[in-house]
């Protein structure tokens, strides 16, 4: 079985189902219509060509020399590239290679960035409103419980590691500490210029 | 070169029986006739859903760009041509020719409903008299159609002729299993499965059981090699899918 293939057909299903429950989908691709972006992900054995018309086709290795730009990157990094401003960054780090239009690169990133999809209204459609809304109305409660428990345990083990156990030192300790410091460092500065000040008046009397 | 199953200038074969050269267009007209509106959940059923990444594959080797001129032959429901079509963009053409006119009709009625308007044309050719000027595409592909063709030599010549220089024909079609042992249960399958799949699906196992006699008769990758050699095709190649039963064959004018 052609598992590059298959890989592709999952990866565009995926991708332009995604892409549909976006209404704003259509304009959002309309400045890449046309284009051809190509992927060489260190992880995988293909090259992959994203193709893009009013939808996004996939093409697996394929010797793409005519794409409008050329990617290499690790998967690691992929979520990142949703962020147009770290793009430079990680060119520079070595962690992101491109080759052609930077622009598209940006604005297939720009795409994934927009992407805005109301799920509650995407799981109503299969539910009932009613259903959709109790359950996300509950996931957002629970979801904010847990982000609550979640500071709360941050500030107990920081006061146990502060206050009651002080196995770290009390921030204020930290900055008196780095303040005593900032101040013998002085000290020993004015005094060695102090003693080469002296160096050179007995050596112009001798 | 002339096609190995050919017996002789007045015969020829359709599927294990020897029909005249002249009747078996029809006959292989009226196979298609009896499949068409069933054509694609047939595939779908006979190859659990495999044609299409054989399919992918082709589109994946094609190279086509944006602007070019894609010949989709023997194109039948459109598989190929719908993805063709966003491939080559508004400025480029996608052909889908089939010398059958239902299954052209069921082909243009399933693109247009999907949306594939604009840059496809429509065109009952025959692929031995193909109607378009020399030197014309960029691209032919031809899907599971050349087994049907009566004279596959004239057929290639006669992509080849359209074809511009730097063009390439891809065609994709069964062919013969790398393995023995594949090739039993391929047999097994072929001929009393699928029968009884045309049977109870599309209320026709006669069409069906045309389909695996006809896949014998096909010339191995080898032979339909050199077929595409003799018509003048160059840095021609094979390759095998799902262990041999498909086989994409590629092919360049220069």
């Amino acid at each position: 079985m052609p598992t590059a293939q298959l890989f592709g057909a999952g990866l565009e299903q995926a991708v332009n189902r995604l892409l549909a429950l976006d209404p704003d989908t259509p304009q959002a691709l309309r400045p890449l219509q046309g284009k051809r972006l190509s992927l060489d992900v260190r992880e995988l054995p293909w090259r992959i060509t994203l193709a893009f018309s009013d939808r996004v086709d996939v093409q697996m290795g394929n010797d793409d020399s005519d794409a409008d730009a050329s990617v290499t990157l690790s998967l690691a990094i992929a979520p990142t590239l949703r962020d147009n401003r770290q793009l430079t960054q990680l060119i520079k780090a070595g962690e992101l290679s491109v080759e052609g239009d930077l622009q598209v690169v940006q604005q297939v990133s720009q795409l994934a960035r927009e992407l805005d999809i109301d799920w509650e209204e995407v799981v109503a459609r299969h539910t009932g409103d009613v259903v959709a809304h109790t359950v996300f109305r509950q996931a957002r409660q629970v979801g904010q419980r847990i982000q609550e428990g979640v500071q709360r345990w941050q500030r107990t083990i920081s006061n146990a590691a502060l206050e009651e156990k002080p196995v770290a030192a009390h921030p204020l300790a930290v900055a008196h500490f780095s303040d005593q410091v900032d101040c013998l460092r002085s000290d020993s500065e004015r005094l060695a210029a102090r003693l080469a000040q002296l160096e050179n008046q007995l050596n112009d009397k001798a | 070169m002339t096609d190995k199953t050919a017996v002789d200038n007045e015969q020829t074969h359709f599927g294990f029986k020897q029909v005249d050269k002249d009747r078996k267009a029809a006959m292989v007209a009226d196979v298609f006739h009896s499949v068409a509106a069933k054509y694609d959940v047939m595939n779908d059923l006979m190859s659990m859903g495999i044609h299409r990444l054989w399919k992918r594959f082709t589109i994946d080797c094609s190279g086509v760009r944006p602007g070019q001129t894609v010949l989709d032959l023997a194109g039948g429901t459109g598989d190929l041509t719908a993805k063709f079509s966003r491939l080559v963009g508004e400025k480029g053409t996608v052909v889908l020719a089939d010398i059958n006119d239902a299954m052209l009709k069921v082909g243009r009625e399933k693109l247009r409903n999907l949306g594939v308007v604009g840059n496809v044309q429509y065109v009952q050719a025959n692929a031995e008299e193909l109607p378009f000027p020399d030197n014309h595409f960029d691209l032919i592909t031809i899907a599971f159609g050349l087994r049907n063709v009566t004279d596959k030599d004239k057929a290639l010549a006669s992509m080849y002729r359209i074809l511009k220089p730097g063009g390439r024909l891809l065609v994709l079609e069964f062919s013969k299993p790398e393995h023995d042992w594949l090739n039993k249960v391929y047999d097994m399958y072929s001929f009393h499965i699928l029968p009884k799949m045309g049977q109870l699906v599309a209320n026709d196992a006669e069409s069906y059981q045309y389909l695996a006699e006809s896949i014998r008769m096909h010339p191995d990758q080898e032979t339909l090699k050199g077929m595409m050699e003799a018509v003048g095709f160059e840095q021609t190649s094979y390759h095998n899918l799902t262990g041999g039963i498909v086989a994409l064959h590629r092919g360049f004018k220069f």
